[in-house]
């Protein structure tokens, strides 16, 4: 196709296809055209380009952010870095030398970019990738010279390339590893900052909690004191029960007492110790009517271990009745300044007597060992008696 | 300033790493995100897509060639292509699918949202703008419709509620009227 044959449209054409603005039927037209290898295809599609261009440099530049910038560069780092592993593991085999480029190709990066599968609009020519042919002056050489001198070119270039693009990874790695250093002492200081904080709090709570015992402890102290208040107050009540208890039994026998004294046919009998307790002396009175009686004695000798005084009326011919046992009074403790006035030895009991008692020969007090078994008759020595009307 | 042209850096991006990607990120990133924005609408995304497009070239920065093209205009081919294929996944749908006018779309039709923060702007840019500032509206609307929305003539006529001829002929007087305004900057004849 001369260019006297070249519609007009052709042209035209060119435009849309270099716009990305032209018909798939046009297109093919377009590319027909420009595999033809007329030099004005090329020229048309020169020229649209520049028209291309002049939409895009209509527009206005934007300033990109500083961290855009920043961004590519952490991405091209972790590149390298993939890339550099790589190439470790592959020079590791049997690799016959290292490259940090990829092997020339026939595909160049214009065409590499996804659009239309067309001639690209940017390429001004289709040939393949071809460095300077060196083949003309290796000639001159014999092979073997072309051949060392050649190996070592090119081992003098591969190293001297691999130190260089190794000092800038090593240094990009530096910087990488700098900066994840500082962001590793900024977590630090931030971990340490949040654990001063929670060692305060802890010895906060630490204080808190021997306050706390301490407290405790002091009320505990104070439980123990009212309770040790208590347990004596118990003990006083107790030992004033029983003295209200024996207060009682006292009033009662002196009312007893009383009523037996004034009381009309009451006896009255002295009743002398005996030879077994020569100063003892007593007063028995005694209701016949009424089958009751109280009985008084003084200077009666201390009771030994495990022996009761027993009084008994003997009578004929049932013999001796069991009238009750008895203990001398204390005079000890708080009640002694109470019972100072008492004779030390005395005794007072008051009861009744069987109602069905007849024939009362003598009244007497024996010693008597402490037991439950009822006795029929005195067993231990009488130490009083006195003989009944 | 950095001297060296964009080829150049690109073969030291194998060698220098970032340090050479950064010296093309601070040329084209503004003129590269200002092409995502407006056809994005949308900054955080706008950002993703242009440090992708940077990353594509890092990996690949082997396999470029002089002879293959402008590393400006690969990245920004790259920018736009990318942009467009967020966009068509943001309406889940297939690549021609019409779809509704809304708001997003019609900012991105609407000429002229241009940043205000960037205070200088290159005499080439200006000269570049004379060319698209030239065009009638409704024949700006139609290609800018086409290359920053990737829709077809179909889609734009349905869009804008005209007829397809109307869509079809505004694109194609727009390129036109845009050619001859370069041919005429740079003395060339308009045959």
């Amino acid at each position: 196709m001369t260019s006297n044959e070249i519609p007009k449209d052709l042209h035209e054409l060119m435009l849309l296809y270099a716009a990305d603005a032209i018909d798939p039927v046009d297109s093919q037209a377009v590319e027909e055209w420009l595999a033809s290898g007329d030099p004005e295809a090329q020229a048309a599609l020169e020229e649209a380009r520049l028209v291309v261009m002049s939409l895009l440099e209509s527009l206005e530049p934007v300033t990109p952010p500083a961290e855009m910038w920043e961004r590519l560069e952490l991405k091209m780092l972790k590149t390298s870095k993939a890339s550099s592993n790589k190439q470790t593991v592959k020079s590791e085999a049997t690799k016959p030398a290292r490259t940090d480029r990829p092997a020339p190709s026939n595909h160049n990066v214009a065409n590499s970019v996804p659009s239309r599968p067309r001639v690209s609009v940017l390429s001004d020519s289709t040939k393949p990738v071809t460095g300077e042919t060196a083949g003309s002056r290796l000639t001159r050489f014999p092979y073997w010279r072309s051949a060392v001198l050649a190996a070592s070119v090119a081992a003098a270039l591969s190293v001297g390339s691999y130190l260089l693009s190794r000092a800038t990874f090593d240094s990009k790695l530096a910087r990488f590893d700098e900066a994840q250093s500082e962001l590793l002492l900024k977590q630090q200081a931030a971990v340490e900052q949040q654990c001063g904080v929670l060692i305060e709090q802890s010895q906060q709570l630490t204080e808190q909690a021997e306050a706390l015992t301490q407290q405790t402890q002091s009320i505990s102290g104070t439980i123990n004191v009212i309770q040790q208040a208590l347990g004596e107050q118990e003990k006083r009540l107790a030992e004033q029960s029983v003295l209200i208890q024996s207060m009682e039994g006292r009033i009662r026998a002196s009312d007893q007492t009383i009523r037996l004294v004034s009381a009309p046919g009451v006896q009255t009998v002295e009743v002398a110790g005996t030879k077994e307790m020569p100063g003892a002396v007593g007063k028995l009175l005694w209701d016949a009517e009424a089958k009751s009686l109280t009985f008084s004695a003084n200077n009666l000798q201390a009771l030994p271990a495990g022996k009761t005084y027993e009084l008994w009326f003997v009578t004929d011919p049932a013999g001796p009745v069991s009238l009750g046992t008895f203990k001398l009074e204390t005079g000890e403790g708080e009640n002694a300044g109470e019972n100072a006035g008492i004779s030390v030895g005395r005794a007072i009991i008051s009861t009744r007597a069987p109602l069905n008692l007849t024939g009362i020969q003598a009244v007497a007090v024996s010693l008597e060992p402490i037991s439950d078994v009822a006795r029929t008759g005195p067993t231990g020595p009488i130490v009083m008696l006195a003989k009944m009307q | 300033m950095d001297e060296r042209t964009d080829i150049e850096l690109v073969a030291l991006i194998a060698r220098e790493g970032d340090a050479a990607v950064r010296i093309l990120f601070d040329r084209y990133s503004p003129i590269m995100l200002a092409l995502s924005r407006k056809i994005l609408s949308r900054p955080d995304e706008a950002e993703e897509v242009v440090n992708d497009a940077f990353m594509e070239l890092f990996r690949k920065s082997g396999l470029y060639s002089a002879e293959r093209g402008h590393v400006k205009s690969y990245l920004l081919i790259l920018t736009r292509s990318r942009s467009l294929d967020r966009l068509r996944q943001r309406k889940s749908g297939p690549r021609r699918e019409v779809a509704r006018l809304d708001a997003q779309d019609e900012s991105l039709l609407t000429a002229n949202s241009r940043p205000t923060d960037r205070a200088e702007q290159s005499e080439e840019a200006d000269r570049m703008r004379a060319v698209v500032d030239c065009l009638p509206p409704d024949e700006r609307l139609a290609i800018e419709s086409a290359y920053y929305g990737g829709l077809s003539h179909q889609e734009i006529a349905e869009k804008l509620g005209e007829p397809l001829g109307t869509v079809k002929g505004r694109i194609r007087r727009g390129l036109i009227r845009m050619r001859d305004h370069l041919r005429i900057r740079d003395g060339k004849s308009l045959v």
